[in-house]
């Protein structure tokens, strides 16, 4: 009896402890988040000009946000660039983490080196990559140099207006074709990949260092007794570090996730979203209505296409949540 | 560890409380007035305004602009010395701070207004109509060029006035057309001196012809010469399927696929302009911009310009681009604010304005003061040009406009079924879906 | 240490040609990475002209040191100085990270590790509000923040930038990575929730901690758009907002922008490689394990 009340009065003490750690999170939410999620939910069942009085309107809005072929392109771009790149960024990441962790000297300035790209504001890496990019560009000029060496001629691609895509590339290399009203059908385009790999190189050294982070809390006992059964560090890195940096990737992927569907800042300074819209995005479409940027203000639409993305993101969420976290050890 | 962080604490601290200080003050007074200019006030006339009016103006712009503005205010100053300007420029995403503050009751007095801002703050009220305050001050509609108030005027009232503008003209680099061995273009030229100056240039030299990419702008004064335009005068459906448009683009695509036309990526240029600085190609359709950035990042490269070539119907037409000085509907000293407006877009302000060479003043007696030869010859075009718009919807409009140039110059479709797309698609975008 | 032993193993399988190779793929690797920043470096002492030269030379003809003094000197008249902004974007960096760190510890300790009521819908509701773009309630909150008058405060950019789901999310996740037998020890020892909190699970966090701190810092030093919308006045701006007036649609001061943007990068830079020491102290919890 009396042990029974006093777990029960540990219970109690460990809610009141967790509200208590929450609290600065739980006040901040309730003043700047809550009202304007509701705020915003309320403005996309609305027409709304940001000055005057909002205007019902019921689901109007969601349903020109489906009708609308450029948010369906974009929402079909932003799948080719989020399941490429969260892949990509993470394998990256947890490959140039590991290589770091080693003890060598001088890791402490690879480390800086390996960071740098992260740092770069993406004005500049962008001005950096379309010179790059450029027909007379490095790139062209790499593939030339290449192609020449296995006997070959390279032709020349301008990169950030070449909107073949990946599929169709593939279907006219078998003598075939994808029309262009089929543009469903063409998979991510050549500009697309190009500002793919843009992105992978200026996010990963970012989610490197959250692995970098966790591993130094794997601890070495495991590796050791796993030494003496002699595994190999091969073996090692899948059944210790990788099992270990579980939690850690959930957050990369999910984050990365987050990151990649909401990305529009690179599409804004390199492409607005050609050739052909093959790199138009929804948070582009969502920024220029509701802000009016090249028309009237449409706040009502922009948040009505906002919330289709956030629901897709919450499924994506979901079902990585529950991929990655079902195989956590919980401590 | 427990150093560093102790460390950032007491740095967070100290910041903490030099910031409070900083806080409270009170910004002193703008200094450095310059003198005033020999303009004298004759079609500006003062009028009273409320006492003590304290104005913010905004605007965008560089250091050069900012500083045209601070004298601007000091020439003020010396009409109302009571009224206190405080100038607040906002150096990116202009429009989109306007707009938050202006929701939030917290825009300044008097602000740059463009389409975008006249799209999103004419209609719903948040601009103070000009008219009555401009007759007290002696100034009147008739004083502007005509064509550069339209987009500010809704049902007949004025809610903005014109502080400059810009157009369109062929600047070129002579030094190209001394290797070919031809002769410079003149303003007499039409499409085919054109097509052949730049055929000849880019099979004689290493000058590429004639550079223009995939652009609404650029492609304005081909279809309007040829009796295009982009939609009807009444903006309620797109005018982009017509042949008017079609022969224009039909020129355009030839001179591309000919190679006698580039894009300014094709040559290793950002923008057209920049290939002319670079010397890459020997022309390309540039406005008044070209002067201060020529100046200031291509100092050695001799350029010239001449009007926009004519159509091969012998009619020449180009595009305007013009931005306005409004007030807030919600100032707390309309008078005073308006007053402040009128004078800034007035024939004296803008005279000392024309005399820096910044911008091209919004008077038609006035194009006389444009100092720059290459100024004077854009310049000289703008007259017979149309303002880039078309209702509120401008920018969809001209996004259409440049997807179906891209498309033909990608080959992804014929000219026939890209202006016909267009169309459908800007027409749509006018119906308002 | 489970690093020397992987080393030795390496040693031992294929010496000294190993770590010549890894070398090697480290330098390859950060050439790659480095050549943008060091590329920026160099434009900050060209021309405009040199900068979009094509083709691209590697280093100024002329090294324009005064494109740093000029860059350092300008004044906007109104306390707009460069100095100034400089320390505004560092006030503001310093304070918000330092606030993140501690208000999402706290929030991380209670997800990861204390039993609550609502935890579960608490947490799904921190990850969705993730999921909506920012931009859709750009004006709702400056309109918000101008009716509780903090437009022109630092605080407009501090309150909301203290706590925020993102360092509450990554907390969380680091500290369930923590094994928990320390933990369980100073529980049956009778320690508080605060006690573990300060003495187990900070100590044991610091490489996750000043991740966050370097994330926080830069993103608040990076901050563009609030800092835009919510400081007006040009003694208040930051770095990133003021190197826009040296950036003009067709009249850019490339050489000038780049100095400020060196003055971006660098400082994080410069945390990162100082707190980088902090990711290779491993915690050895050999002695808990039995």
């Amino acid at each position: 009896m009396k042990k029974q009340s006093s777990l029960s009065e540990m219970k109690k003490r460990e809610e009141i402890a967790a509200y208590v750690f929450l609290s600065p999170y739980l006040l901040a939410t309730l003043v700047f988040t809550i009202g304007m999620l509701l705020f915003a939910l309320y403005i996309s069942l609305h027409d709304w000009n940001l000055f005057q009085s909002p205007e019902f309107a019921g689901v109007k809005n969601y349903i020109k946000a489906f009708r609308s072929e450029d948010f369906r392109r974009g929402f079909l771009n932003i799948a080719w660039y989020t399941l490429i790149v969260v892949f990509t960024q993470t394998f990256v990441a947890v490959f140039m983490a590991v290589i770091l962790f080693k003890p060598i000297p001088g890791k402490q300035f690879f480390r800086t080196f390996f960071y740098a790209p992260s740092v770069t504001s993406s004005v500049v890496i962008s001005m950096i990559f379309i010179w790059l990019y450029l027909k007379t560009g490095y790139i062209n000029l790499l593939f030339g140099k290449v192609a020449e060496i296995f006997g070959g001629e390279w032709q020349n691609v301008e990169w950030l207006n070449k909107p073949d895509g990946l599929f169709q590339l593939l279907a006219r290399g078998v003598g075939g074709d994808i029309e262009y009203g089929k543009w469903y059908l063409h998979g991510p385009s050549v500009t697309w990949m190009a500002i793919m790999v843009q992105a992978v190189y200026t996010t990963s050294p970012t989610f490197m260092i959250m692995f970098l982070a966790a591993l130094v809390n794997i601890p070495s006992s495991l590796y050791e007794s796993a030494s003496i059964d002699g595994a190999s560090s091969w073996k090692q890195f899948w059944k210790i570090t990788m099992p270990m940096l579980r939690p850690i990737t959930l957050l990369v992927v999910v984050l990365g996730t987050m990151g990649c569907i909401q990305m529009f800042d690179y599409v804004k300074l390199m492409t607005a979203g050609g050739p052909l819209g093959t790199t138009l995005v929804p948070v582009y479409q969502i920024y220029t209505e509701t802000l009016g940027i090249n028309g009237p203000i449409r706040a009502g639409y922009g948040a009505a296409m906002a919330f289709i993305l956030a629901v897709v993101i919450f499924a994506l969420t979901y079902i990585q949540r529950k991929f990655i976290e079902e195989k956590t050890e919980q401590y | 560890m427990k150093r560093v962080l102790t460390l950032i604490m007491v740095l967070a601290f100290l910041c903490a409380g030099t910031a409070l200080f900083a806080n409270g003050k009170q910004e002193a007074e703008p200094s450095g007035l310059a003198e005033m200019t020999g303009a004298d006030a004759t079609s500006f006339t003062k009028f009273a305004v409320e006492e003590g009016a304290k104005l913010v103006l905004s605007g965008w712009g560089d250091q050069t602009e900012q500083k045209i503005y601070i004298d601007a205010i000091a020439r003020f100053k010396k009409i109302y010395p009571d009224v206190i300007v405080d100038y607040q420029p906002i150096p990116a995403d202009f429009q989109t701070k306007l707009k938050a503050m202006m929701a939030g009751g917290t825009a300044p007095d008097v602000f740059y207004v463009d389409d975008q801002l006249m799209t999103a703050f004419g209609s719903t009220g948040q601009l103070l109509q000009l008219d009555s305050y401009m007759a007290e001050a002696g100034v009147a509609r008739s004083h502007f060029i005509e064509s550069l108030l339209t987009i500010f005027t809704l049902d007949g009232d004025t809610y903005g006035l014109p502080k400059d503008w810009g157009t369109l003209g062929l600047v070129y680099l002579p030094e190209a057309f001394a290797a070919a061995g031809i002769a410079e273009p003149t303003d007499d030229w039409d499409w085919n001196d054109l097509y052949n100056a730049a055929k000849i240039i880019s099979e004689k030299t290493d000058y590429a012809g004639f550079g223009q990419n995939a652009d609404w702008a650029r492609f304005a004064p081909w279809a309007f010469a040829n009796g295009g335009s982009y939609t009807n005068t009444a903006f309620t459906s797109a005018t982009l399927n017509t042949s008017a448009v079609k022969k224009a683009a039909e020129f355009v695509l030839k001179m591309y696929n000919d190679g006698v036309l580039v894009t300014s990526a094709d040559v290793g240029a950002g923008w057209c302009g920049e290939a002319i600085g670079k010397e890459l190609v020997a022309m390309t359709y540039e406005g008044g911009w070209m002067v201060n950035y020529m100046r200031n990042d291509f100092p050695d490269v001799n350029w010239k310009a001449v009007q926009v070539v004519k159509a091969l119907n012998g009619v020449r037409s180009n595009v305007i681009f013009t931005n306005a000085l409004g007030v807030n509907a919600g100032t707390k000293y309309p008078r005073a604010a308006a007053a402040f407006t009128i004078f800034l877009t007035s024939r004296e302000n803008q005279a000392a304005v024309a005399e820096t060479g910044f911008a091209y003043p919004a008077h038609p007696d006035q194009l006389g003061l444009i100092q720059d030869p290459n100024d004077k010859a854009i310049a000289a075009g703008g007259l017979i040009g149309r303002v880039a718009y078309w209702g509120p919807n401008t920018g969809k409009i001209n996004d259409e406009v440049s997807r179906a140039l891209e498309r033909i110059y990608l080959g992804a479709m014929t000219i026939d079924e890209s202006f016909a797309e267009a169309e459908r698609k800007a027409n749509a975008i006018l119906a308002g879906e | 240490m489970e690093t020397r032993i992987l080393l030795r193993n390496t040693i031992r399988i294929s010496g000294k040609f190993k770590i010549g190779l890894r070398y090697l793929v480290l330098l390859g690797i950060s050439v790659v990475l480095f050549a943008p920043f060091v590329l920026s470096f160099l434009g900050t002492l060209k021309t405009n002209a040199e900068i979009i030269a094509w083709p691209p030379k590697i280093f100024p003809e002329n090294w324009l040191w005064n494109n740093w003094a000029d860059t350092w000197n300008t004044d906007l008249g109104r306390g707009g100085t460069f100095p100034r902004w400089l320390f505004n974007t560092s006030f503001l960096a310093i304070v918000t990270a330092t606030l993140q760190v501690l208000f999402c510890a706290m929030g991380g300790y209670a997800f990861a590790r204390l039993k609550f009521k609502g935890k579960n819908i608490i947490f799904t509701f921190m990850l969705s509000s993730m999921m909506l773009p920012g931009i859709v309630t750009l004006v709702p909150k400056y309109v918000f923040m101008a009716k509780i008058h903090l437009i022109n405060t630092y605080w407009a950019l501090i309150l909301p930038g203290s706590v925020e789901a993102f360092g509450i999310f990554l907390l969380t996740q680091y500290f369930k990575s923590i094994p928990g037998e320390l933990e369980e020890a100073c529980k049956i020892d009778g320690a508080s929730y605060l006690d573990i909190f300060r003495n187990v699970i900070i100590p044991l966090s610091k490489p996750a901690l000043l991740t966050l701190f370097i994330l926080k810092f830069q993103a608040m030093w990076n901050n563009f758009m609030e800092a835009l919308l919510y400081l007006s006045k040009v003694s208040m701006w930051t770095l990133n907002v003021a190197l826009m007036t040296f950036q003009q649609q067709y009249v850019s001061q490339r050489n000038l922008v780049l100095v400020g943007v060196m003055f971006n990068a660098f400082p994080v830079l410069i945390l990162f490689f100082l707190f980088s020491k902090y990711y290779m102290e491993g915690v050895s919890f050999s002695g808990l394990k039995g």
